[in-house]
């Protein structure tokens, strides 16, 4: 391992044309990057973090300009490139993995078509075949894995294929750009095993993420971005224990588990909703895979937050169709303020919806994009004071009241799901099923959002069951926890209890998984 | 398996409805087929009464359904009453002139658009916008006026091809390449559409971080997204070219089912016009199969799906 930078970069910038003017993405950015070390570039979204990146290998796209004081990889002027020398780096020097294999490979080839590509596009004599790379990020069973599509690979299992391709050109430098973002916590952390692994053999990683906690556990040296310029960097443990820019501490803050969570509200037990013993199991192909809920049972008192954790295929949206009344369970109940909900007709059931409303991860696509937000919460109140009871809400989930003359497109992410909010509010329900409900913001609108969220419940008296596959999150908002896995409930408590002194084996392994946040971060005021 | 048996249920249950239609059409059709077909201004009662037993025109209506859906069954289509022929042996006469116009179009059309799609896909923005125009324009040029200049042009002044009609291959140019014009715009939308989508996709950046050049970003990875609105175009386009392209056909006074049609239509020859219904009926519901199963070669993903679901659209 040399001392000498792999890779240099002074002065980075790239700007985009938009319509008649130009958007400076990146704004004078510098950093290097050794061998068998990992720099993580940590920003929120619009950082220009990612384009960062693109611009190492040529590819930020068309409409842009990209300058540079040094842009040099072992020896090679980057900024001076032709079209053609650029593909000789691509892949070959430079090799990318990005996130969401589900996307990231083209999901009508096979994983070994997709590895042949590289192979092919720089052939050199001592090459691995797909087999051998697939191998090398521990595949099981490579032969046969080579010949499947995206689709057909468990989430880990296409991760590690898409870093299969992002090594087979035998790259010096490897970009990961989220790679663990899509992933389940317990996958997140067999992948990042992998990254380190390959940074161990002499690698040197650029990782980008707006994951804090992830990059803590990961990265050597940490590169803090806002607004397209680097705010503050250094090796990890020093940006995290002892940050000098007031952004970097903005971000730590936002942490989840950072600030101390206000004590529940003191408020008579009543029962809000109940479920008693209810299966849904769906049909599937394969029956060896269950899918559903089975035989879960627990009760959600007014006012109370009730989280529900596990990792994709765990039931959780079931179970949030069947709170909704969506759909009917094959067998047990779900009683809605003492009425039989799941057993009514839906005639009988329309007049009770208004009772439990859902808040999903990205509103985006549940909002009718033509409308403006004064319909969107309009549409679920009744014409009388419709105006002003639209003021309120937005009051309420504290957005100007302006924004009600705005569509949903015009509205940042965080404004968004304030909308949803108090759309799900507008016909004054008791329960609130959240899902995923902050899984789609950055760290520090997450961190308002959820804030948002707790003071609803403290002043409305209004239930929430929190579903995320986020412990970090759950962990921060709920009251109790329902750790759901194949569809059953492995283990229940006070969150406390749970987080602490986890009963069962796989809430062990799920606590395990989560990448651990540094203890010094508590230290920060 | 049992997909398979439900489709091949599906088809017959389309052919047998096409073939009611065409049934309830032709008797509640205003005038009398047997007047219509004898053309005298006052035929005798006794001839026309004669004919009508002759054709089981007497019988109750449900029982001449069944007669008529038991020679269907057969194959047997009845016999024109213009042509004097039995109606299977007269589209069989002109089934050969019909595909070969149909499928020399669509190959046509489908050679030109590919190339010229992923040539302007999402780049050479002049070419590009110089492409699209002539395509909106090939698209909204009515194909008999395409067909006339072609032939006076290339007919008439330059005597390059036949004036009507005519065999084999020098005959069957201008009519295809008249039909290929307007296919090749439609068709070059849909394409360029797809792929320039498909290029917005992150596989895309993947493949370019391999250091793929372009052309093969495009050849590769984007052509094969594209080929599936397509591939529904083209059972679609294919299924109506095979019914007959009544307009190309009398244009440059070729023979085909098209022709035979709009006869038919104007003779009320209604054994003919039912043959063809049922046929085009068979046709699109034959096509729709090799369809659904090109789609699941294509993107096999939709496997053991009933129908295609368009890319990007969540589960």
């Amino acid at each position: 391992m040399g001392t000498e930078p792999l890779l240099a970069v002074e002065g980075l910038r790239v700007e985009f044309r938009v319509g008649r003017g130009v958007v400076e993405a990146v704004r004078g950015v510098g950093f290097t990057l050794t061998a068998g070390r990992c720099l993580a570039i940590v920003g929120e979204s619009g950082s220009g973090k990612s384009v960062t990146a693109r611009a190492l290998l040529g590819l930020v796209g068309p409409g842009s300009r990209v300058s540079a004081d040094r842009m040099e990889l072992a020896g090679t002027d980057l900024r001076s490139l032709t079209e053609r020398r650029w593909r000789g780096v691509r892949g070959a020097r430079i090799g990318l993995v990005s996130q969401d294999a589900l996307v990231s490979l083209d999901p009508l080839r096979t994983v070994g078509a997709e590895i042949t590509e590289v192979l092919r596009n720089h052939p050199r004599p001592d090459a691995p075949t797909p087999v051998d790379l697939l191998a090398r990020v521990h595949v099981p069973e490579p032969a046969e894995r080579a010949r499947q599509r995206p689709h057909e690979l468990s989430g880990g299992l296409r991760q590690r294929a898409l870093i299969a391709t992002g090594l087979a050109g035998g790259p010096a430098v490897l970009i990961a750009d989220e790679p663990t973002t899509a992933l389940d916590v317990t996958v997140q952390a067999k992948v990042l095993a992998l990254l380190a692994e390959e940074r161990d053999r002499g690698m040197a990683v650029l990782l980008i993420s707006h994951d804090l906690p992830l990059v803590a556990s990961f990265a050597d040296d940490v590169a803090v971005m806002r607004h397209g310029r680097i705010v503050e960097s250094g090796p990890v443990g020093q940006v995290l224990t002892a940050p000098r820019h007031e952004y970097t501490k903005t971000l730590l803050a936002a942490m989840p588990g950072a600030a101390p969570k206000p004590p529940p509200p003191h408020r008579e037990h009543v029962e809000a909703l109940r479920v008693d013993q209810v299966t849904l199991a769906h049909p599937g192909a394969d029956p060896a895979i269950r899918r559903g809920v089975f035989d879960v049972s627990f009760a959600l008192a007014a006012g109370e937050v009730l989280g529900v954790v596990g990792e994709s295929g765990a039931g959780k949206s079931t179970l949030a169709e069947l709170l909704l009344g969506l759909r009917s369970p094959h067998q047990g109940v779900v009683t809605l303020g003492g009425q039989p909900w799941s057993r009514l007709s839906a005639r009988d059931r329309r007049p009770l919806r208004r009772r439990v409303q859902l808040i999903q991860q990205d509103p985006l696509g549940s909002f009718d994009p033509r409308h403006r937000v004064e319909r969107i919460i309009g549409d679920a109140l009744p014409g009388p004071g419709r105006a002003a009871r639209v003021g309120e809400l937005l009051e309420l989930v504290g957005l100007p009241d302006d924004v009600r003359s705005r569509h949903p497109r015009q509205l940042s992410g965080g404004q968004r799901q304030r909308v949803a909010i108090a759309r799900a509010l507008a016909p004054g329900p008791e329960v609130l099923v959240c899902d995923e409900p902050v899984s789609a913001l950055d760290a520090s609108v997450r961190a308002r959002v959820l804030r948002l969220l707790l003071d609803l419940r403290r002043g409305l008296g209004v239930a929430l069951v929190f579903i995320s596959h986020d412990l970090g999150v759950v962990r921060e908002v709920s009251d109790r926890v329902l750790v759901l896995r194949g569809g059953q409930v492995v283990e229940e408590g006070e969150t406390e209890r749970v987080f602490a002194e986890p009963a069962h084996e796989y809430t062990r392994e799920l606590l395990a998984a989560v990448p651990a946040r540094p203890a010094v971060v508590s230290r920060v005021d | 398996m049992r997909g398979v048996a439900r489709r091949v249920a599906l088809t017959l249950f389309v052919v047998w409805g096409a073939a009611t239609a065409a049934f309830l059409a032709l008797h509640l059709m205003p005038g009398d087929p047997v007047l219509t077909m004898l053309g005298d201004a006052l035929p005798p009662a006794d001839r026309v009464a004669r004919i009508r037993a002759e054709l089981g025109l007497d019988q109750p209506l449900a029982e001449q359904y069944l007669a008529y859906l038991g020679r269907l069954v057969r194959g047997d289509l009845g016999r024109s009453y213009q042509l004097e022929a039995p109606v299977a042996s007269v589209l069989g006469e002109q089934v050969g002139a019909t595909a070969a116009l149909a499928l020399s179009g669509f190959g046509l059309a489908l050679v030109v658009s590919v190339p010229l799609a992923l040539a302007t896909a999402g780049r050479r923005p002049a070419l590009r916008r110089f492409v699209t125009t002539l395509e909106l324009v090939a698209i909204s040029t009515p194909s008999f006026w395409i067909g006339v200049l072609l032939l006076s042009l290339l007919s008439f002044r330059l005597r390059w091809f036949p004036v009507a009609g005519g065999d084999g291959v020098p005959g069957l140019v201008l009519p295809a390449v008249t039909l290929a014009i307007g296919l090749t715009g439609v068709f070059s939308q849909v394409l360029r559409d797809g792929v320039e989508r498909a290029l917005r996709e992150p596989f895309v950046l993947s493949a370019r971080a391999r250091g793929s050049s372009e052309a093969a970003v495009r050849r590769a990875h984007a052509l094969r997204h594209a080929a599936i609105p397509l591939l529904t175009l083209s059972g679609w386009t294919i299924g109506t070219l095979l019914s007959g392209a009544v307009v190309v056909e009398t244009v440059f006074t070729r023979q085909g089912l098209g022709r035979v049609l709009a006869t038919a239509i104007a003779a009320r020859d209604m054994p003919v016009v039912t043959g063809i219904v049922v046929l085009a009926a068979a046709v699109f519901a034959v096509l729709n199969l090799v369809v659904d199963l090109l789609y699941q070669v294509a993107d096999p993903r939709l496997a053991g799906r009933a129908s295609p679901r368009p890319e990007g659209v969540p589960r």
